[in-house]
């Protein structure tokens, strides 16, 4: 039974080789992931990548082709899913639902009593700035609101742990806000959370932990410090001059990838450069070449850089010689 | 099951809730009432009345005048006509003038001019001229004139009817027919309007995407069960009223004991046994035609193609009403097989002739409906949730 380092608490959720292919060839490969308790976890990946698969897998609304998902240290059930609160990404409400009811409802199918889970609705609502509108139906909430109240039907029950399919997309900066903080005081309540998302700042801020995800298979798992050090070597640079640039950067043995400019004429290119060349050499090599630079930028050591690095296999780097050609 | 409650009250709320539901409610009720009304108001009051009509007489035979203005009387008697008989002084015009001109002894033209004299009383004044005619023939050949009269008071009334039992039987056999057809068509009817219900029951919750969310705290079964279980109760409390508004319309203070067509479809309501066996065989209709509804909303992405989906099943249900509309002529095709086509299976039972059908059969019929039921419901699982392969997708992964 996988146990976590901290406390020997059972892992909340542990993923071990999951696979589960879809008819065109689409799914994941090879999942692999364990979250600790009071931990939170980002699940990154590009679109296609397989995070919706893995968690609809995870919650049970698929059933995988192979690999194993195990809920507290057991294998995954309907009664461990009862310890579990699920946001799709797919979401809604019925809007003639009151807002009281739509809560109270997915905490008693997730086993509490009546009287109960009114009570925690009303904490909740509450909790979120909407005490005064219990009984306001879903329909007469704002975008933002109604996306929050969806978010109370998935801890109403307090679970033990959270998992979220892009919980931050359509949120307004305050109410993102406002869900980080939910996070932060459901961590510390020792819940864990996993949940997707494209934004690496709110990985970065928000997580202890990443799994990236990369062609249906598990690239990186672990904290996010260690996933910054997966960051390339390189810089950004933007010039006028293709052909000269690939010559520099393949005589220096590195790849180059090149991204639309705003401005004319000019490409912004992605350079890697191997670890023993330092960026000087790559600025000699194109003064040398006589060529006017527009902008030249490291490459942070950061989980954006490292998510390129890791992820970005995706969107095949080319080399540099071979972009030439 | 505390779940499938749950969902079940969730959508007796969602429905409930709507004003609109008292529509659906009272629509039954309201309509046994109407025809009932319309069936009084159509109810005769008395005989018809002929319009009145003015008729002078015309003849030198002044027994042939006395004869015809009886005959004319006779029939203002019976109802059937209002003649009024006028003297020929000038101060009226006449809408009719009827002359009486012997001939011979024993011919007789009868001449009659302008608006047409009813069937019923030419046909005394004929009767009462000849007999007249042939009265004066007998006295001059010397017959008493008191025979002559015993002779003119001989009547025979002829009247042709059916064997009083046949004619009952009958009458019996359409009004059973009609009963059927009837409770029948209150079946269908609330049976259509449920199946609606639950079509958007299952659409609402993909298309306001709620069911994913859903899906990840129940079993689809639960789902399924539960919806079928919330629109069920709902529509049961509606046949409770249409079948109550019925039986109260039936037997209380408007009922009549009329053989009206109104009557006939009212007397459906006035067997208890009949309609508790309706009641059951409404419920495990709803069951089948239900999971199967609920398969199709989760297989369907959004209502449109929800609705596009759901018409064979409403193919299926117009076949049923003109199944059942054949069967109002006492001649129809009889059914047979088509008790063992489960789509078919509840119509055809509340159609057929009471003892038509053994109690094995009937039993049959309700294993058939419950298997069909789990058969579909087991699918419809499978069509909400991505969790399960369809059976056939499953048979060929594994044979493979």
């Amino acid at each position: 039974m996988p146990q976590s380092p901290q406390n020997a608490a059972p892992a909340p959720l542990q993923v071990t080789n999951l696979a589960k292919t879809y008819a065109g060839g689409r799914g994941v490969r090879d999942v692999n992931m364990t979250l600790m308790p009071g931990s939170i976890t980002g699940f990154i990946g590009v679109n296609g990548a397989g995070k919706s698969t893995t968690l609809k897998a995870i919650i049970g609304l698929l059933q995988p082709d192979s690999g194993e998902v195990r809920l507290f240290g057991e294998p995954a059930s309907f009664a461990a899913r009862a310890r579990l609160g699920f946001l799709p990404e797919e979401r809604g409400l019925t809007p003639r639902e009151r807002a009281r009811d739509a809560i109270a409802f997915h905490a008693q199918l997730k086993g509490l009593s009546r009287g109960a889970a009114y009570r925690r609705a009303d904490a909740l609502l509450e909790r979120i700035g909407l005490a005064g509108r219990t009984r306001a139906r879903i329909s007469e909430l704002s975008k933002g609101n109604a996306q929050r109240v969806q978010i109370l039907c998935a801890i109403a029950h307090e679970p033990a742990l959270l998992v979220l399919d892009e919980p931050f997309s359509g949120l307004d900066p305050i109410a993102q806000a406002e869900l980080q903080s939910l996070f932060s005081e459901f961590r510390s309540g020792g819940g864990a959370i996993l949940f997707s998302t494209h934004s690496m700042a709110v990985a970065e801020r928000l997580c202890d932990h990443v799994v990236i995800l990369s062609q249906g298979r598990t690239v990186f798992e672990g904290p996010v410090a260690d996933a910054a050090a997966h960051a390339p070597h390189g810089v950004y640079v933007t010039l006028d001059d293709d052909a000269a640039l690939l010559e520099v950067v393949s005589a220096l043995g590195g790849q180059a990838e090149a991204f639309p400019s705003k401005m004319s004429n000019a490409l912004r290119w992605r350079v890697i450069l191997p670890r023993n060349v330092a960026y000087p050499a790559l600025m000699r090599g194109l003064a040398e070449k006589g060529l006017a630079i527009h902008g030249f930028e490291p490459i942070q050591a950061d989980l954006e850089g490292a998510f390129w690095s890791l992820a970005g296999q995706d969107r095949a780097l080319q080399p540099a010689q071979k972009a030439a050609a | 099951m505390r779940r499938l409650w749950l969902i079940a009250r969730r959508e007796i709320a969602a429905y409930a809730s709507l004003p609109t539901f008292c529509l659906a409610l009272m629509t039954g009720p309201a309509l046994f009432l109407l025809t009932r009304l319309a069936s009084l108001s159509d109810r005769p009051h008395g005989p018809p009345v002929a319009a009145a009509q003015t008729v002078e007489l015309r003849s030198a035979d002044e027994g042939l005048r006395a004869a015809v203005a009886a005959a004319i009387g006779e029939a203002n008697a019976s109802g059937a006509t209002h003649l009024e008989v006028v003297n020929p002084d000038g101060r009226r015009a006449p809408d009719t003038v009827v002359s009486l001109a012997p001939s011979t002894e024993k011919r007789l033209s009868i001449l009659i001019q302008g608006e047409a004299v009813p069937s019923v009383a030419a046909s005394l004044m004929r009767q009462a001229v000849t007999s007249k005619m042939q009265q004066r023939i007998l006295v001059r050949a010397g017959v008493p004139e008191s025979a002559v009269d015993d002779a003119a008071e001989v009547s025979v009334d002829v009247a042709v009817t059916r064997p009083p039992a046949a004619a009952a039987a009958a009458i019996a056999e359409a009004s059973a027919r009609v009963a059927r057809f009837a409770v029948v068509m209150l079946l269908w009817m609330n049976l259509v309007g449920s199946l609606g219900m639950l079509l958007q029951a299952i659409v609402r919750e993909r298309s306001h995407r709620a069911l994913e969310g859903l899906l990840a705290a129940t079993r689809p079964s639960e789902i399924i069960f539960g919806k079928l279980l919330g629109v069920g109760l709902l529509s049961l409390l509606v046949l409770a009223a249409w079948l109550g508004a019925g039986v109260g319309v039936a037997s209380g203070p408007l009922a009549g004991a009329g053989a009206g067509f109104a009557d006939m479809v009212l007397g459906a309501f006035k067997a208890p046994d009949n309609l508790a066996l309706a009641a059951m065989v409404y419920l495990m209709a709803y069951g089948m035609y239900g999971s199967a509804m609920i398969g199709l909303g989760a297989a369907a992405r959004d209502l449109p193609s929800a609705q596009n989906l759901s018409r064979p099943i409403f193919g299926v249900l117009l076949l049923v009403f003109f199944l059942a509309l054949s069967q109002l002529n006492a001649s129809g095709p009889g059914f047979g097989w088509m008790l063992w086509l489960p789509p078919l299976t509840p119509f055809v039972l509340m159609m057929a002739k009471p003892g038509a059908l053994s109690v094995g059969e009937i039993v049959g019929a309700f294993v058939l409906m419950g298997a069909t039921t789990a058969a579909v419901g087991a699918l419809a699982s499978t069509a909400l949730s991505e969790r399960r392969p369809w059976p056939w997708k499953a048979a060929a992964a594994a044979a493979a």
